[in-house]
């Protein structure tokens, strides 16, 4: 391998060279950083915890970040610390503000310090806009609290007022339904059923009198035709309707005193009417004769004697009770079916009280629910208010510079000692492993074994071993002393680049 | 006299009437080997590893001498003795594998050497000898006339000769593969014999292609791979290249002393302060 000493040497040189050279024509990038404390525990997070809009702090930090870095912000940072002047085109300086975002650094670090850094060629500059960049990222971040807290409150006073609206309707709701179901409210379930007890007491007892009547009624329909053929024979009398007359009187009243107390289905009342009605019937058999002897002998007889009827005081009694009757009936009548009605329909809507039992507690439940949040809105609203207030009043900042930006005075980039080091590293492994290649490539015989093993069937006949002492040898062909001053030369120069960097 | 005492000496190139010894040969000059200077150009041992270098040495000729041995006792002739030293890329060691290996066979009693530089174009040992205006292989080669022992170099050392490269030559390849290197190379064999080795330094392999074309002429090949250099992928080519019927051996040079300590311990340390 060390036949090619003078190979990996050379190669060696020129990249350390090379690399050297590289590196000292890196330019140098100074960086300036500040570090800032930021509350993060800020008027925010009190204010909407719970709600739906929560901020966490290092979303906030990254967001005022971003707002920091927003183009319009970036092109004045640029403008104001003179950066811009190093663009000559509009291109130029377009793409010198895009790149910024990557170059300015904010970072994390323990108990809500931030650190924000900037590396430039120019140390002045760095300083400049990082500088910049605290002011602005400071008032942003304070005129963002202020807006937050203003935010909040718009936020809550919306949210406030659609509530109110839905309090509004919900109590609408509430009011309409109590009054649709009135009578089938819970509490109200009493007067119900008395109303109803009562309407179906009012309706039996209507219905008793209804019969009476129709009871009366038709009693005095009969009797009336029982007058009827009463007409004609004692013209002259009238009253000499039959000999049963009174006697049948008589019964009728008694009747009537019957119907009083029982129906008609009692054995004395079904007695008395067919004694009655037989009556009656003899009455009417006699008229029926008599009226057919008249008829024999007068045949002429005209329908004049009905309005000889219509004289007859005891008729005209009658049908003035049977109108009077008649017309009990019919509003008799009338008032039956309307409390008919009523029960039917009360009837009907006893089914619907568990019913309107669950629709009111759901609409209590979404009044109450509503007032609620309402109240809770109201209380967080007055709370946003008052810490504006405070927060006006006492104005307490809640960012705080710790180490303010200063001038850098050393590069912090590139780190030249460690890259001379590197180059250097670089080098000789390079050279090293060049050696090593090319021995690999180009193999020699080293001992009898390679010979044996490269040229079989040839045989070895000895080895003869190297001369020492003065041979005529150039001193460049010697092994190790000129490769080793070279390779000291280039450790020299690396301490130099060091010493130097 | 050891050798060590003669490389204090200084080069001579003398014409002294050649010195007959018993299956000596007879060459018409000799030098004297430096061995100092030698050592600077990288082509021996310096002297603090001679005798670490000197051991392995003697591990790595063995192997290589069995054949030509065997081949001696049965009286067979073949090129057994007829080694070739090559490599895949220059700067492996080749040269200083074949000088020192021809050092180290002169050093056996039953063997002399007769190092060949085969590297036509630089030349290196015969550089180093400084005899780079004789006459040698490429000579030999051209021209017919001419004798072997005419044109070997004698040297201190009684069982070394030395063969320079000559002239150099456009058609290199061309002559290494005429009739008149077989010619040349089957005369080697006649020396097998008196045990004479003939050990060729030659060009890389993948270089040129006169290593490809010797391998032809020889019996034995000693490919020299430098340890932690060579891509193997061109130590395989320049294998392939030299084709099947090459019988190739693989000398592993400059092998990190940290890997030899872990074959064979402390007592190369030791020797070595003991000398």
């Amino acid at each position: 391998m060390l036949r090619f000493r003078w190979q990996a040497i050379g190669l060696a040189w020129l990249l350390a060279l090379a690399g050297w050279v590289v590196v000292w024509m890196m330019p140098n990038r100074y960086e300036s950083s500040a570090k800032v404390y930021i509350d993060t525990d800020s008027v925010l997070k009190p204010l909407l915890d719970g709600l739906a809009v929560g901020t966490d702090p290092m979303s906030e930090v990254s967001m005022m970040a971003t707002v920091l870095m927003s183009r319009p912000n970036l092109e004045r940072i640029a403008r104001e610390t003179d950066l811009n002047l190093r663009a000559k085109t509009p291109l130029e300086f377009e793409g010198l503000v895009a790149g910024l975002p990557k170059r300015i650094r904010v970072i994390a670090g323990r108990d809500k310090t931030y650190a924000i850094s900037y590396a430039d060629q120019d140390p002045k500059v760095a300083q400049r806009v990082v500088q910049k960049l605290l002011t602005t990222f400071v008032e942003d971040a304070r005129g963002d609290k202020v807006a937050d807290n203003s935010r909040a409150q718009e936020f809550l006073t919306e949210q406030l007022r659609a509530y109110e609206r839905r309090l509004q309707q919900a109590e609408e709701r509430l009011a309409e339904f109590k009054k649709k179901n009135v009578g089938l409210m819970p509490g109200e379930e009493g007067d119900y059923y008395t109303r109803l007890q009562a309407d179906l007491t009012n309706l039996e007892s209507l219905r008793g009198r209804q019969r009476q009547l129709l009871e009366r009624r038709n009693e005095l329909a009969r009797q009336l035709e029982g007058e009827e053929p009463g007409f004609g024979l004692g013209s002259a009398g009238g009253g000499a309707a039959g000999p049963n007359d009174a006697k049948i009187a008589r019964l009728r009243t008694e009747l009537d005193g019957l119907l009083g107390k029982y129906t008609e289905k009692h054995p004395e009342v079904v007695s008395l009417r067919e004694t009655i009605a037989r009556l009656e019937q003899e009455n009417r058999d006699s008229s029926a004769r008599a009226l057919a002897r008249t008829m024999e002998e007068e045949p002429g007889l005209t329908p004049a004697p009905m309005q000889r009827l219509a004289v007859n005081p005891v008729y005209q009694t009658m049908r003035i009770a049977l109108s009077q009757t008649e017309a009990e009936l019919a509003e008799l009548r009338g008032q039956i079916s309307t409390i008919a009605v009523r029960v039917g329909s009360l009837r009907g809507r006893v089914d619907l009280i568990p019913e309107v039992e669950a629709e009111l507690s759901r609409l209590n439940r979404d009044y109450e629910v509503n007032r609620a949040q309402y109240s809770a809105l109201l209380q967080r609203l007055e709370s946003a208010r008052i810490t504006e207030q405070a927060a006006e009043s006492t104005d307490k900042v809640k960012i705080r510079v710790i180490e303010p930006p200063v001038v850098p005075s050393d590069p912090s980039y590139p780190p030249r000692r460690l890259l001379m080091l590197a180059v250097f590293i670089i080098s000789a492994g390079a050279a090293l492993a060049l050696a090593f290649g090319m021995h690999i490539v180009r193999p020699v015989f080293g001992s009898k074994r390679s010979v044996a093993t490269e040229l079989p069937g040839i045989r070895v006949l000895g080895t003869i071993g190297k001369l020492s002492g003065t041979t005529k040898a150039a001193w460049y062909a010697r092994p190790v002393l000129p490769v080793a001053l070279a390779a000291m030369l280039l450790i020299a120069a690396l301490g130099g680049n060091i010493v130097f960097a | 006299m050891s050798i060590v005492e003669k490389a204090l000496e200084r080069v001579q190139v003398t014409t002294s009437p050649p010195e007959v010894r018993r299956s000596e040969r007879t060459v018409t000059s000799r030098i004297t080997l430096d061995r100092r200077m030698l050592a600077d150009q990288g082509l021996v041992p310096p002297l603090a590893d001679q005798t670490r270098v000197a051991d392995e040495f003697r591990r790595l000729k063995w192997p290589l001498l069995e054949p030509v041995m065997s081949a001696r006792e049965t009286r067979r002739t073949n090129r057994s003795n007829v080694w070739l030293v090559t490599s895949a890329i220059p700067a492996e060691g080749k040269t200083f594998v074949s000088t020192t290996l021809a050092l180290s066979l002169a050093q056996e009693a039953d063997w002399e050497v007769v190092l060949i530089d085969g590297d036509i174009a630089r030349a290196k040992i015969t550089r180093a000898l400084g005899l780079e205006s004789r006459a040698g292989l490429v000579d030999l080669l051209t021209q017919p006339a001419l004798r072997l022992d005419d044109m070997l170099v004698g040297t201190d050392i009684p069982n070394l000769y030395f063969l320079p490269a000559g002239q150099a030559s456009d058609n290199l390849p061309e002559l290494l593969a005429s009739s008149r290197m077989s010619e040349v190379t089957r005369a080697f064999e006649a020396d097998l014999g008196r045990g004479t080795i003939f050990l060729f330094d030659s060009a890389p392999a993948l270089a040129t292609n006169e290593a490809q074309v010797l391998v032809r002429h020889v019996g034995q090949v000693i490919f020299v791979i430098r340890a932690d250099h060579t891509p193997q992928s061109l130590v395989k080519e320049a294998v392939a290249l030299l084709g099947e019927k090459a019988r190739i051996c693989v000398a592993l040079n400059q092998v990190s002393r940290s890997a030899l300590a872990g074959y064979y311990g402390t007592y190369y340390g030791y020797a070595e302060r003991k000398d």
